[in-house]
């Protein structure tokens, strides 16, 4: 028999080759969701950051996170969703001969930003993780994992380039760019505020490199105004709705969440005019928050706001402005560039207070109290606490800049185990047996215990 | 009348006039008529009997006695390819069982039917009506490829895919579907041949690596002109309760003391009845039942007072118990079989046309399977030297309301096992649904917001929730047989099984999930042609057997699958254009896998006593490389008949065989190189995203090599028989997706990995204590046991992951059977349980702790037979011994305090669910086990909330759930009387049978409580979960069966 059977095994029904933008998209898709739900099995801060809580599976309230492994969620939406996609569309733009050469090195910078914000997002989860050697099956199964400094300064080093090349303008992705529709002024400004918080995070750990980082970015201009945040537009119909809407509404999870009373209380506390915007009243008309990791009935509580928690078209945000004014305020306290600290402080309040529905009257009343009034004596606690209130629906972020900064100071510790919030994921549970021996020496350089209290290397105590 | 050597009446022995078509059987008293002149030659045969010829003379009356065949050297048995040989000849282990073992206590999937009779066979059957049943020959020699042993129909085989979605098969979400080899209908089957070493299949090449079914189906070939039979079955069945949940009665739902209200803080307060006075108000968003102790002089307000449309609206009732437990959903299930088969036989041919209709409605409401089955199959002989012969089964395949399986809300099981408040009456739910036809559930946010939180109704779930599918399959073969000279004739042969199917599946609105309407197509077709040269010549005492021939088969798949999106716009209509928002991509799977096998076969035999056979089979396989994509299967295997050899009273029949064969596995379609997946477009921008599985081109076969050696001897003239077996097999470069860490960019990567060893022992055994001339009692004993080893895996792997629950998982690991069940274990101190200071277990930090073995010690059947005069009664007791289930539904059913353990009172005499105190009235149960300083355990556990002990919130380790799967069963148990001939002789008939049977009837020991520890998922590779498992259902049938 001559005939060449194996002519037989090509798939119909499925490309072998795509072009760039199919998987750029996705792998933003992908990123966005990630940074904006709330899921058990992978970004649960929203409930560590104590503005959400559970009501009967409390598990992750009480910091239990061994049952359903949030790291492998995080890894599999990067590493498989994001990254691996980019790279696809890396290698795709490499093949692609019809396409000017300036739009490639554009599209190429766009690719690298989202990576460089995919690593730093896996960094300050883990610590060390597979990055040099990471997302080569074909070669290499058992990828290293680098030392996450090494990794911080690389992709310090890849986000200046990436400036450089996204300020020269032109087009890029055009429509396939669900962020910011291709616009590189955008990106450019976006690369240099994930330079500007690449650079904040050291700021107890490198001062000297904090500064120049951070000096850096600010130079080559970051996010001036909301219109520069970073978000991702859901549609009305699945499975493009906002992935908080998908775990309420389509998935009618929405009874295992009330408000958290750490929230409620600290809110009601300063007369906070974004109250009625973050959390519904319960049937008495009351702001109540549950207890953080107790039992608590669904009926007896506050909830998340209905045009969070219930609107499917409701915006995600991977990077907001008013983080941005934040970090710069923060900055100028820390002498890393020069400013009015207070004006950046209360650019970064109003400008959340109006995000989420305030007006410009309430932000004044409320920036004219004693207790949230600037106070550059104050700095650490008022930026702390008013950033952490304004990180509200941004768990990760929210929760990490909690560890960096350690404030606010009355987080509680849960109500089942006592334990304070992690500072850290441990790795995902799958990683000894998978990749042993690289895992047992990350494990030895990032302190030696892979649990849920050592410090990522930038959150000096 | 015709008798055996013991003077007992032979029924069914063909009596034929030599050289004419003119013949009879004798009927069941060994009596026979025949008109027949003087001088002619009345030959009498009976398959394992020696045939007898007499001469008419002047006697009317000839009695004819049929000796036993030396040493039943005649029988002949069907091989590989659906080759006839003589079972002395053969060097490898086959078991044989007659038609009669699964068409009498018929089971809807006739596999069902051989479980204890056949050593070596494992089957676990999935109580879900209409299930799929896992067949295994020798323990399990795939990691994460298929074990599924092959069927074979008449030499040509038949699919037996499941298509189950890897969610249903892993217990998640999802209906199991029954596998496809459950279409074949019991009623044709003349008789099943397991072949089971590589030895044996040798000849499939790569495809039967895991063993194969050999189905021999019923023809006209024995019957002597026009022949009918009708055969009528009844059977009803109802649960085994032995196997089902009990439940407390003395507290209602709630997780724990924390809502605030009411008797043991146990209720939440609200308004209900409109007077402006609080109400207390059952939490009836908790599907647990750890709230406030029942007291019927309390009146709350339940579910019942929240909706509108009932009587009950705005009423309190008293706090008590549900009247009717879950329980009350069981139904009795109805089976009605009927078969009409027309046989003729003559010299020119034969036919046989047979119609089946099964239908068959499940213990739960709503279910149903129906079945209905042509099968024609004729012989012709066209020439002295031209014969063909053809055979067509069409089957129509429909299942309705098949049940939910898995953690899922379709799975009532799940519900009612695990997450339920047993202050529900179920009769209440029913009535209200049926009252209302809407989803007045026990389980709903609340009384403003009355919509389901976790569970439906369980009638809703039922009738408003269900799947129906349906299979038209034609499954035929023609051959065409032209014999040259007597030693060499030549075969050919076209098969073809092909079927549509089309599965829907639906959730209305008003469901906890989202509403949904979802349909898939397959198309599925094998072909396959044969070519077969065949030589068979004697040399003096020499024998010589070959065959060549060649296969080429196809095999191709279509299929289509797409669901609404976002929900449904119109209640009840089920349709893909009535999705709420866009349909997204349909889902479309598609392949077309070719294999071209050669083969030849060598047998030798010396004196009919010395037998050597060789075969060797090249597959060429499209879907590995070209240039690396041939492989050669060899076999070689021999016996001897020792009993020829020398002479012996005591021994009537005595072989020794040895057998050694290579078998295989090509690569699924397209598993060389990667693909991209559309996904949903996102504001108009189309997306497609990498694969999970990374994909790799330099894949070779896997392959699976197993010797044998064999000891086959019967004794004082066939009373006393053993087979005994002893195999080793190995299977190795396994074709899997080992799980890779994720920093790769993917999930898997598909290598060449793993060796997987498997050693056993069968020994099959008859008996026949007592014969007399109306009595006998036979037994019939099967007995197995292997242990397996996975020996290698790939690179510096340990460990392979097959399934997790809830971080529960069955893995493949090193040095280890395959399916070990790991999870967190006890921690013990001087081989006691280690407890806590808060009287809880201390567990291990690891969940890698080896906590069971899901392979079985020893199987066993043993099957006594009595026959007396007309009547027969036979029974089969099946046995496992060890193996190990992981029992998902006590879980957390022991948490959420459905089951009696969670109640009642303790040592001191108080209620369990008391707070823990110092004194003498304390709450708790005291844990056996020792605290860490190696004193007796005397701390009491805290039983007050879903935190308790005896469930997973508890700290209880995993080992907590993990049971031994040791059953005895009695199996079968059939009663048959046959009419008397004299009777018959009134009556417009030649025969006239009437049969009882059961089937499941007792459990008669077991270790896992309120299960069977036999139910499965289905067919796969996950098994010993159980998550939502199904009652077994007792089966109690009657048959009649009538011969023209």
């Amino acid at each position: 028999c001559t005939e060449d059977i194996t002519d037989y095994n090509v798939d119909p029904k499925s490309p072998t080759q795509v072009t760039p933008d199919v998987t750029f998209t996705n792998a933003e898709k992908n990123l966005g969701d990630l940074m904006t739900e709330m899921s058990v099995g992978r970004n649960l801060m929203k409930v560590w950051t104590q503005h959400w809580t559970e009501t009967t599976y409390n598990d992750e309230a009480n910091y239990d996170i061994i049952g359903r492994d949030p790291s492998a969620g995080f890894w599999t939406r990067i590493y498989n969703n994001v990254l691996q996609d980019l790279k696809s569309s890396r290698e795709a733009i490499a093949k692609d001969q019809f396409t000017n050469e300036a739009v490639k090195a554009n599209q190429l910078a766009i690719i690298d930003v989202i990576e460089v914000y995919a690593y730093q997002v896996l960094v300050d989860l883990n610590g060390d993780v597979p990055y040099s050697e990471a997302l080569n099956v074909v070669d290499n199964i058992n990828p290293a994992y680098d030392d996450a400094f090494t990794i911080y300064q690389d992709l310090i080093a890849r986000v200046s380039a990436d400036i450089e090349t996204l300020s020269n303008g032109g087009a890029s992705w055009g429509a396939a760019d669900i962020y910011y529709g291709g616009d590189t002024a955008k990106w450019a400004k976006f690369a240099a505020s994930l330079k500007l918080k690449l650079g904040m995070r050291l700021a107890d750990f490198d001062e000297s490199l904090a500064s120049t980082t951070v000096s850096e970015a600010y130079e080559a201009g970051v996010m001036t105004s909301q219109d520069d945040s970073a978000i991702i537009q859901y549609e009305a119909s699945a499975p493009n709705t906002n992935p908080i809407y998908n775990l309420f509404e389509l998935n009618t999870r929405y009874a295992d969440y009330v408000a958290g009373k750490t929230s409620v209380d600290y809110l009601l506390s300063v007369n906070d005019p974004r109250i009625d915007d973050f959390f519904t009243t319960t049937e008495d008309g009351e702001y109540i928050g549950g207890p953080i990791g107790a039992n608590n009935s669904y009926a007896n509580f506050s909830h998340v706001a209905d045009y969070i928690g219930f609107d499917p078209t409701y915006p995600g945000s991977i990077y907001q402005y008013y983080e941005v004014e934040f970090f710069l305020a923060e900055a100028i306290e820390r002498g890393f560039i020069a400013g009015d600290a207070q004006e950046h402080y209360e650019a970064a309040v109003t400008s959340n207070i109006l995000y989420y529905r305030g007006t410009e009257e309430e932000a004044e009343a409320y920036l004219a109290q004693p207790e949230i009034a600037y106070d550059s004596a104050n700095w650490e606690e008022l930026i702390g606490t008013q950033k952490w209130v304004a990180l509200f629906n941004r768990g990760f972020e929210g929760w990490t800049e909690y560890r960096r900064l350690d404030y606010p100071d009355f987080l509680v510790n849960s109500a089942l185990t006592d334990l304070p919030v992690p500072t850290r994921v441990f790795y995902p549970l799958d990683e000894e047996a998978l990749n042993g021996a690289n895992y047992n020496a990350a494990v030895q350089n990032i302190g030696g215990t892979d649990d849920l209290y050592t410090r990522i290397f930038w959150d000096v105590e | 009348t015709v008798t055996d050597e013991d003077g007992l009446p032979l029924p069914g022995v063909n009596v034929l006039i030599k050289g004419t078509s003119t013949g009879t059987q004798t009927d069941f008293d060994g009596n026979y008529s025949i008109e027949a002149e003087m001088g002619d030659v009345i030959v009498f045969s009976f398959v394992g009997l020696e045939t007898a010829e007499y001469t008419v003379g002047n006697n009317n009356n000839i009695d004819a006695v049929l000796k036993a065949d030396s040493a039943q050297l005649d029988e002949v048995v069907v091989t590989a390819l659906g080759i006839s040989r003589d079972k002395k000849s053969l060097g490898y282990a086959t078991q044989e069982v007659d038609g009669s073992q699964v068409n009498t206590a018929k089971e809807g999937n006739f596999v069902n039917s051989l479980s204890g009779k056949i050593s070596g066979l494992d089957i676990k059957k999935s109580s879900s009506i209409g299930g799929s049943t896992n067949v295994i020959i020798r323990g399990y020699s795939s990691i994460t490829g298929n074990n599924q042993a092959l069927f074979v129909i008449d030499g040509v085989p038949v699919n037996n895919s499941t298509f189950n979605t890897s969610d249903q098969s892993t217990g998640g979400d999802g209906y199991d579907y029954g596998n496809a080899a459950s279409d074949i209908n019991p009623d044709d089957i003349e008789s099943v041949n397991v072949l089971k070493g590589a030895a044996a299949t040798a000849l499939y090449g790569s495809r039967a690596a895991n063993g194969a079914i050999i189905i021999t189906t019923k023809d006209g070939s024995k019957s002597k002109g026009l022949g009918v039979t009708i055969n009528t079955t009844v059977n009803v069945g109802n649960y085994d309760p032995d196997t089902f949940a009990k439940f407390q009665d003395e507290y209602g739902a709630g997780y724990g003391p924390y809502y605030g209200n009411g008797p043991g803080d146990g209720f939440l307060s609200g308004d209900i009845n409109g007077d402006g006075d609080a109400d207390l108000v059952v939490p009836t968003t908790e599907d647990a039942s750890y709230g406030s102790r029942f007291d019927p002089n309390l009146l709350v307000y339940g579910w019942e007072s929240f909706y509108p449309e009932l009587d009950s609206y705005q009423q309190p009732t008293p706090w008590v118990a549900g009247e009717n437990d879950p329980s009350y959903i069981f139904q009795t299930s109805y089976t009605d079989i009927e078969n009409v088969s027309l046989t003729s036989g003559g010299e020119s041919g034969s036919t046989r046309l047979s119609y089946t209709r099964f239908n068959q409605t499940g213990i739960l409401p709503n279910s149903q399977i129906s079945r209905h089955t042509l099968d024609f199959s004729g012989t012709l002989q066209l020439s002295d030297k031209l014969s063909a012969s053809a055979k067509a089964i069409y089957t129509k395949n429909a299942g309705l309301g098949r049940y939910g399986t898995g953690y899922d809300a379709e799975n009532l099981m799940t519900n009612f096992r695990q997450w339920w408040a047993v202050n529900t009456d179920l009769k209440a739910q029913r009535d209200a649904y049926f009252a209302t036809g809407r989803n007045i559930t026990w389980n709903p946010f609340g009384s403003t917001n009355t919509a389901p939180i976790y569970w439906d109704n369980p009638y809703f779930t039922r009738y408003e929730n269900y799947n129906n599918d349906e299979r038209n399959r034609l499954f035929g073969y023609a051959t065409l047989s032209y014999e040259f000279t007597d030693w060499f004739d030549v075969r050919g042969r076209v098969s073809v099984d092909t079927y549509d199917q089309i599965r829907e599946e639906r959730n209305n609105i008003g469901s906890v999930d989202l509403p949904e309407y979802y349909r898939r197509n397959i198309n599925f077709t094998e072909y396959n042609y044969d070519l077969f040269l065949n030589f068979d010549e004697d040399f003096g005492n020499f024998g010589l057997n070959s065959t060549l021939g060649a296969n080429y088969r196809q095999t191709k798949l279509n299929s289509i699958a797409a669901n609404t999106n976002g929900g449904l716009v119109f209640e009840g209509l089920y349709t893909l254009s009535n999705s709420a928002n866009p349909i997204n991509f349909p889902n479309e799977d598609q392949y077309d896998i070719r294999v071209l096998g050669l083969f030849g076969t060598l047998s030798l035999d010396y004196d009919d006593t010395f037998f050597l056979e060789g075969s060797l089979r090249r597959d060429t396989f499209s879907t590995l490389a070209d240039g690396q994509n041939s492989f050669n299967y060899p076999a070689i295997s021999s016996s001897i008949i020792f009993s020829n050899l020398f002479e012996s009273s005591a021994l009537t029949y005595g072989k020794l065989r040895a057998g050694y064969g290579e078998v295989g596995n090509g690569a699924a379609a397209y598993q060389l190189q990667n693909t991209f997946n559309s996904v949903a477009g996102f504001n108009g921008v189309p997306l497609y995203s990498n694969p999970s599985t990374a994909n790799n081109p330099n894949l070779t076969e896997e392959r699976t090599s197993e010797l044998e050696l064999g000891l086959e001897t019967t004794w004082f003239n066939s009373r006393l028989g053993f087979d005994v077996s002893v195999y080793k097999k190995e299977t190795d470069n396994l074709i899997t997706p080992v799980q890779v860490s994720s920093a790769t960019g993917f999930f898997y990567k598909v290598v060449n990995s793993g060796v997987v060893e498997n050693r056993g022992l069968e020994i099959s055994a008859f008996g026949s204590p007592i014969k007399t001339d109306n009595f006998e009692w036979k037994i019939n004993t099967n007995f197995s046991t292997y242990e397996s080893e996975v020996t290698e895996l790939f690179g510096d792997t340990e460990n392979l992951l097959v399934n997790s629950f809830f971080g529960v998982t069955l893995n493949a690991t090193l040095g280890e059977p395959y399916g070990i069940i790991k999870g967190t274990d006890y921690q013990y101190v001087n081989g006691e349980r280690l407890v806590l200071e808060n009287g809880l277990y201390a567990k291990t930090a690891s969940r890698q702790e080896i906590l069971g073995d899901i392979n079985p010690d020893w199987k066993a059947g043993v099957q006594n037979s009595f026959s007396y005069k007309n009547w027969d009664f036979s029974f089969l007791i099946d046995i496992q011994e060890g193996g190990s289930v992981f029992t998902g539904d006590l879980y957390f059913g022991m948490a959420t305090g459905i089951y009696p353990e969670t109640a009642g009172l303790n040592d001191l005499g108080n209620p369990k669910r008391n707070p823990v105190t110092d004194g003498p009235d304390s709450g708790g149960i005291i844990l056996d086990g020792v605290q860490a300083d190696g004193s007796v355990n005397d701390v009491r556990a805290d039983m007050s909330t879903y935190a308790n002990p005896l469930g997973r919130y508890g700290n209880a380790p995993d080992a907590q759930f993990v049971y031994d799967a040791s059953y005895v069963k009695l199996r079968e148990a059939t009663l048959s009387y046959s009419l008397p001939s004299k009777t018959v002789e009134n009556l417009p008939f030649t025969g006239v049978k009437f049969t009882a049977t059961g089937r499941n009837l007792w459990i008669i020991d077991k270790d896992l409580p309120y299960a069977d520890p036999e139910d499965s998922f289905g067919a796969g590779n996950v098994q010993g979960f159980q998550i939502g498992a199904y009652p077994t259902v007792r089966e109690y049938g009657l048959n009649v069966q009538l011969q023209f």
